[in-house]
């Protein structure tokens, strides 16, 4: 699991901070959620039991979402649905983890997952790299120690800056 | 009220298999064809999904007349079709059900869409040997699902009557056994692996269970993160020992030596040792986890940790199953799902149920299309049909 173009980029406004638990982590997944519009793009990086999922998790409870929010490494997708205030979108919980090679996904239809109507959050996205949308917003997720997560959110695009800010103004003021 | 299709042609391409079977009252199999794509999985190292599909298209006619073989009278001997309709990969669930579908309606053959998870549990109706006539399983049951995608616990009150007791709230058992065995790096599929290289280990060293109280719901990330965090510590350690002194002062100095654990089991999981990453508190991400140059682990604590690993999922697991079985009096517990065919699962089930325990064989407990046929033969028989419309449903649930 190592393609450079994805980890080695470094984006302007990005925004970082420190989980100390899991359910921390899932209210910023929550605060995240909230903002979130058909078409968006998020891509979780990051090894084992960083809190991808939990993210995941944060985010379609944001959208309103009472769906059990599991693992989709061995399914490769999930699927769960919003709240009618956030239209019934979609929610599209991806994992390439299972995914060796870049793979013709089309053939599965994964691309249709990020160009559509709904919301598509990937895990373990670098097999997807060179099919992938410009614009996303990347976030990076690493073990500080036993309970403690670094989360770095960059946003890469316009969408995504706007994202970012409309978030900064939510969680932190 | 239609007659009861006797016998029934079956396609089963939810993931990794490409799977025709015919079945013959629900229980006496025919024929059970599986074209495994597990070789060319295993040289990716994961199920690629590319390779899934097509290999699911090139497949599926060669094992339906393989499995049409040895049935008298080939396709008029059939009375019905079934496929598997979800949950998996759309790709390849489309390409099982479309095919099935085409098949029943040009011979005017009823056709019935089968749930997965249904059908995994169904193997344990089908007769291993078709000359004996073993009773089949009386209602009410207790079945443990557990494969590489989901780990549920189900009461089953009748033919199409369950209720889902509990089920995964992160991880799957199955997916807990593969990423461990990455971790640990033992090879593909990790089941197999972690079993065989547990045989190596001892109760000396114990690892985290999630009860989730009061709820038979599972949970196996914590676990998960409970062995990457050991192994990390493991090769962290490694690596400081080969490294000459002079490097590693950058890192951590006067930092202790890692000491005894000290922490009693606590309430929570994923508690322990902390006290490698205390000394680190960096504000801007350093390089990712495990920056340690990677040598091989000690093949000793390798299977320590296999064993440690597998014991705490058997546990909880078997805890969780005995306990459903006693309160809902079932009559037998049965076990499905590619984690069945793991042997300390069997055993501990055994030694502890106060019921018979069923598990289909090592060949049943994969994905094949016997268990669809058998599934698909109780729907029938509670008078189920499905339409033409019926489509792929990949995030299908049990009792859906």
């Amino acid at each position: 699991m190592s393609d450079h173009r994805l980890s080695a980029i470094q984006a302007a406004n990005q925004v970082d901070f420190i989980s100390h638990s899991p359910a921390q982590t899932e209210r910023v997944g929550l605060r995240l959620g909230e903002l979130l519009l058909p078409g968006d793009l998020l891509l979780l990086l990051g090894t084992f039991g960083v809190g991808k999922t939990q993210l995941v998790r944060g985010v379609a409870r944001g959208l309103g979402s009472d769906d059990l929010v599991t693992s989709p490494s061995f399914v490769l997708v999930n699927q769960y649905r919003a709240s009618p205030r956030f239209a019934g979108l979609p929610i599209y919980h991806v994992d390439l983890y299972r995914i060796a090679e870049t793979a013709e996904l089309t053939t599965l239809g994964l691309d249709e997952l990020w160009s559509g109507e709904g919301v598509c959050l990937i895990e373990w996205p670098e097999p997807a790299a060179p099919t992938l949308p410009e614009a996303y917003l990347a976030i990076f997720l690493q073990h500080l120690s036993e309970t403690k997560r670094q989360l770095r959110m960059a946003p890469f695009g316009q969408r995504y800056v706007e994202l970012l800010n409309a978030f900064k103004e939510t969680t932190f003021s | 009220m239609t007659v009861e299709p006797k016998t029934i042609l079956a396609l089963e391409t939810s993931c990794d298999e490409t799977a025709a079977a015919v079945v013959q009252g629900g229980r006496r199999m025919l024929s059970n064809v599986v074209a495994s794509q597990m070789a060319m999985h295993q040289r990716f190292g994961g199920v690629v999904p590319e390779v899934a599909s097509r290999q699911h298209i090139l497949s599926l006619m060669p094992v339906v007349e393989r499995a049409l073989e040895v049935v008298p009278g080939g396709w008029e001997g059939i009375d019905a079709i079934a496929a598997t309709y979800g949950p998996g990969l759309s790709g390849a669930l489309l390409t099982g059900l479309n095919a099935a579908k085409a098949m029943a309606w040009h011979r005017g053959l009823p056709f019935v869409g089968v749930n997965h998870l249904e059908a995994h549990i169904y193997a344990n109706w089908l007769l291993e040997d078709p000359r004996t006539d073993v009773p089949a399983p009386e209602f009410p049951l207790v079945a443990l699902v557990v494969s590489g995608g989901h780990t549920l616990l189900a009461l089953l009150r009748d033919h199409g009557d369950y209720e889902l007791l509990g089920q995964t709230r992160d991880d799957a058992a199955g997916e807990a056994f593969d990423k461990v065995a990455r971790m640990l790096d033992l090879g593909y599929p990790g089941g197999p692996a972690i079993q065989h290289a547990a045989q190596g280990g001892t109760s000396a060293m114990t690892l985290p269970r999630a009860w989730l109280r009061d709820s038979f719901d599972f949970s196996f990330s914590g676990l998960k993160t409970a062995v990457l965090h050991r192994v990390q510590e493991r090769r962290e350690r490694d690596a400081q020992l080969l490294r000459p002194s002079s490097e590693k002062s950058s890192a951590s100095p006067g930092q202790p030596p890692p000491s005894t654990p000290t922490s009693r089991p606590q309430p929570q999981i994923l508690r322990g040792k902390r006290s490698l990453e205390r000394s680190r508190e960096p504000t801007e991400p350093t390089a990712p986890v495990a920056p340690a140059p990677k040598s091989a682990l000690d093949p000793r604590f390798v299977g320590q940790m296999a064993h440690a690993f597998q014991e705490s999922v058997v546990d909880v697991l078997t805890t969780k199953t005995v306990e459903a079985a006693t309160r809902y009096n079932a009559t037998a517990i049965l076990v499905a799902g590619g984690v069945a065919a793991n042997v300390r699962l069997r055993e501990e089930l055994s030694r502890r149920a106060s019921v018979p325990v069923h598990a289909p064989s090592l060949a049943l407990c994969t994905d094949n299309a016997a268990m669809v046929a058998a599934a698909a033969f109780y729907r029938f028989h509670a008078g189920l049909q499905s339409g033409w419309d019926l489509d792929v449903v990949p995030s299908l649930r049990l009792g859906q």
